[in-house]
């Protein structure tokens, strides 16, 4: 079998077997970055015994202390993976196989040997890990603590002096439509530099940063993002990470979002990375992401901690695979170091030529609501809600609160005033706001208003539509205008669509009609005399 | 170390859930979870080792084609797999991203086991079939997942039925944020159904069960002040969330946390009440302990847990386990969270001997790199 490698374009020999790899969390930390490390590590060794494919074995089991089982929300670091990022994480191997999880060590264990049956470069593995199980069970390690085993980078160096390359990360399987949507459809032109400014606890105040504390960091970086917004706005910031403690709006600043924010999750982040212009960020998970791909990057916050891990010299600027355009900064971040960074990161980096985004159509008009946002939809996306800013908001109450607009509006027609009156009242009751800004509620709340002679209601939502229509005036020219004309039918060519594509089941349906008017027969003579007597009878007096 | 390799052989039984015979959906896959679970314990089993089949290069179930792709059914997977975490008797999960190497390894394992050998030939029977013979892959899959009726014969014959668990590798966080983060609180676990708002997952043909955001907006805004010991905890994805109820003092969703669906379905187990649609995150309250009301129930949802229509308890729910035909109003639901509630009380600061556990386990956590 014969694969050919992306990243250096040379053709592999490979052979059908998958190499099976071990994760045990509850031994090996539970870092974004030493998962990252391990993918590329585990990728190495796959292509140096000439398989294709890594499977990866995991194992959860709740009876080890440090398994992910025991993990509290206060405890976590920053950059520890939570249960449901693991598939985001491990899903960037550059050689992904099968996934397997284990609830028991011994569960995995017994697969392993079954799998090693005729497979000796396993039974080396099983090996291994059972060596690291001894080590850990009496807490003697050989050679230290038994998680530094962990510590592949030293390997993976050695593999790319021999070899002058090493296999890069890919993007998370499944998220491409998704993190390809917000390119294009939110920060399209835009260059595009996410950032990670948190320090993991261990990483601060240490020696070759004395007194500096997160707060202080975090204020240099707000500063930095402030004067980047003027100076380059065509900069688009994406803050990496969790967001505190449920937090759900991050910086309040038009050149910083976050994917979190918008449902989005570790597996778009990391997918994201590798198709931004630049990263900037301390060192942890997000730099291991930068360092295993070709993205530009300054990793900053370096320490001897981070130097052992990395496996270099202290002060060494730039890792062994490392392009020309990333490198390692060893101090701490100022707003200066962190605006020269930028601009040398995005030196030579053209705007990009995608496009610009979408914007939120700022008045709310709840009938091409549908058609505005499946613009935002990128074909194969799974979102298209790239947006909290209170326009979109109140667009999004809006066409929520449509149905009961139309409610009011039928029982009009049938007469029922009062009741038509008092849905609306309600709606107004919690969402005055929406409702001054909503057409169609106030040229309702008009209509009834005229009806039940409340001349101050009428006059009230007289110029609240007059208001809107001056300000719309401005939004759009002719031909929008048109297309959001237009666009109101587009529910119904979408419900067109719906039958179009389930046209295989008309047949079925079809059929099933016929049988229930086969079942019915016996009304037939009935409902037939029925119809004939009335047509024999007299015409009724009009009431 | 020596293993005893044939130990543990023999007591697991293999069950497949292939994305092209059954859909990307939280009700199917719990629903699943408990089928399978009854099936591992008539056959005297111990454990069920799930082998799920996401392979890039099959077909996707037939009413998700056009949704689900190849370039996303991944992301999909993702976001439903704490789902196959909650199942009862689990064992190993294993992921496989090449149906081959499925099969091989199934027809492997299952070489002297005539009885779960059964359920392969059924599995590949269903697949052989093709879309060509809808029929077979149709009574497959409400023989394995649709159909309450071989839960509710066990139910009579046991009175029971296996219970859902808390998903794997959630239980830590979740119990963490309880007793910490909800302190003084009853903890109601929602779910409004707004497919609408969250176009990116498509299934418009199911915007009909989608509940009504006015009632529940002005019933959430009611129970604030009526209820301020009340956390609501809204379930399911961020972008079928409205902002505006987001922004509520007394809602939540686990979401914003960086938590996922794992941690929801956790949470649900550890609350003191559900109230929500029938619909997905309405299965793990079915097949769970915990006080409920699911509403919106119709004659097809009757016909699916195969009770008349009418009922308003499935076959193993207790008195408190409800279900509600009404349509859904903000006087209802007050209602339904009051009768609910009754005789729970809030949350209390954490014990002595909990935050002594807590403490060691901190200080295990700082020895971690």
């Amino acid at each position: 079998l014969i694969a050919l490698d992306k990243a250096s374009d040379r053709r592999l020999i490979m052979t059908d077997r998958n190499y099976c790899a071990i994760y045990d969390l509850s031994l090996m930390p539970h870092a974004l970055g030493d998962v990252l490390t391990w993918n590329v590590h585990s990728a190495i060794r796959c292509e140096q015994i000439g398989r294709k494919w890594v499977d990866i074995l995991i194992c959860l089991d709740e009876q080890f202390p440090a398994s992910l089982h025991r993990r509290q929300i206060g405890t976590t670091q920053k950059d520890g993976l939570l249960f449901n990022e693991l598939l985001g994480a491990f899903g960037t191997h550059p050689r992904l196989g099968n996934v397997q999880f284990f609830l028991h060590r011994e569960e995995m264990r017994r697969t392993l040997h079954e799998l090693a049956n005729d497979d000796a470069v396993l039974s080396d593995s099983i090996q291994q890990y059972e060596r690291l199980l001894v080590a850990a069970d009496g807490n003697i390690a050989p050679g230290g603590n038994p998680s530094e085993n962990v510590n592949f980078q030293g390997e993976i160096n050695g593999f790319c002096e021999r070899g002058g390359r090493i296999p890069l990360l890919c993007s998370t399987s499944g998220c491409e439509p998704d993190v390809l949507g917000v390119l294009k459809k939110r920060f399209g032109g835009k260059r595009i530099v996410p950032i990670y400014p948190h320090g993991r606890e261990s990483d601060t105040g240490g020696p070759e940063t004395p007194g500096r504390d997160e707060d202080e960091s975090l204020m240099e970086w707000d500063a930095f993002l402030r004067e980047a917004w003027q100076r380059h706005p065509d900069v688009q910031f994406v803050v990496l990470g969790r967001a505190p403690k449920g937090q759900l709006e991050f910086p309040n600043l038009p050149n910083v979002a976050s994917l979190r924010a918008w449902g989005l999750g570790l597996g778009h982040e990391l997918t994201l990375m590798l198709h931004s212009d630049l990263y900037i960020g301390v060192s942890s998970g997000f730099g291991a992401m930068a360092r295993f791909s070709k993205i530009p990057y300054a990793i900053t916050r370096m320490t001897q901690h981070a130097c052992r891990t990395y496996g270099i010299e202290i002060g060494v600027e730039r890792l062994a695979f490392g392009t020309d355009r990333q490198f390692l900064y060893y101090g701490s971040e100022t707003k200066s170091t962190l605006m020269h960074f930028l601009e040398r990161g995005l030196a030579d980096i053209p705007i990009r030529d995608s496009g610009s985004s979408l914007a939120v159509y700022p008045p709310i008009d709840v009938r091409s609501w549908e058609w505005e946002r499946s613009r935002w939809l990128h074909p194969g996306a799974t979102t298209y809600r790239f947006y909290d800013d209170a326009a979109f908001v109140e667009k999004e109450t809006a066409f929520l609160l449509w149905p009961h607009v139309l409610q009011a509006q039928a029982e009009m027609r049938r007469g029922h005033n009062d009741k038509a009156s008092k849905i609306l009242e309600r709606i107004e009751s919690h969402f005055p706001r929406v409702c001054g800004r909503f057409r169609e509620f106030l040229e309702l709340r008009m209509a009834l208003a005229a009806a039940l002679n409340d001349v101050r209601l009428v006059e009230h939502c007289k110029s609240n539509l007059l208001r809107l229509s001056t300000e719309d005036r401005g939004n759009e020219g002719i031909s929008a205008s048109m297309t959001r004309l237009l666009a109101k039918e587009f529910p119904a060519v979408l419900r067109l669509g719906d039958f179009w594509k389930r046209k295989y089941r008309i047949p079925g349906r079809v059929v099933s009609l016929f049988r229930l008017l086969w079942r019915r027969k016996h009304r037939i003579p009935h409902k037939l005399a029925e119809f004939l007597k009335r047509m024999a009878s007299p015409p009724s007096e009009p009431r | 170390m020596e293993v005893d390799v044939d130990m543990l052989a023999g007591t697991s039984y293999c069950a497949v859930y292939d994305f092209e015979l059954f859909p990307f959906a939280l009700g199917d896959v719990l629903t699943w979870n408990v089928q399978t679970a009854i099936r591992c314990e008539e056959l005297g089993r111990k454990r069920v080792d799930i082998f799920i089949c996401l392979d890039n290069l099959q077909p996707v179930f037939l009413y998700q084609r056009g949704l689900v792709t190849s370039e996303n059914s991944a992301l999909f997977f993702d976001d439903l797999f704490g789902a196959f975490g909650t199942h009862p008797n689990l064992g190993r999960l294993l992921l496989y991203r090449r149906r081959e190497d499925m099969l091989e390894r199934l027809r492997r394992t299952l070489v002297n086991d005539v009885e779960n050998s059964q359920d392969l030939v059924n599995y590949e029977r269903a697949l052989a079939g093709g879309e060509y013979q809808l029929d077979i892959r149709n009574e497959y899959f409400t023989d394995c997942i649709h159909s309450h009726e071989r839960m509710n014969s066990y139910a009579a014959r046991h009175g029971h039925i296996p219970m859902l668990r808390p998903s794997m590798g959630c239980s830590g966080e979740v119990s963490d944020l309880v007793s910490k983060e909800f302190i003084g609180k009853r903890i109601v676990t929602v779910h409004m159904r707004l497919r609408r708002l969250d176009a990116g997952y498509g299934a418009p043909e199911t915007y009909s069960r989608d509940s009504d955001f006015l009632e529940w907006y002005a019933f959430l805004r009611e129970a604030n002040i009526k209820h301020p010991d009340v956390q609501f905890v809204v379930l399911g994805r961020l972008q079928e969330k409205p902002l505006e109820l987001l922004r509520m003092p007394n809602v939540i969703s686990l979401r914003t946390w960086g938590l996922g669906l794992g941690h929801e379905l956790s949470l649900i187990l550890r609350s003191d009440l559900f109230i929500g649609t029938s619909s997905g995150f309405a299965a793990m309250a079915n097949f769970s302990e915990v006080p409920y009301f699911i509403t919106r129930m119709n004659r097809n949802s009757c016909l699916a847990y195969g009770i008349p229509s009418g009922s308003t308890r499935l076959p193993f729910g207790h008195p408190r386990q409800v279900l509600v035909y009404e349509p859904e109003t903000s006087e209802m639901l007050m209602r339904l969270l009051e009768r609910g509630l009754d005789g729970v009380t809030a949350r209390s600061e954490m014990h002595p001997v909990r935050q002594a556990i807590d403490g060691m386990l901190m200080t295990e956590d700082a020895h971690l790199p």
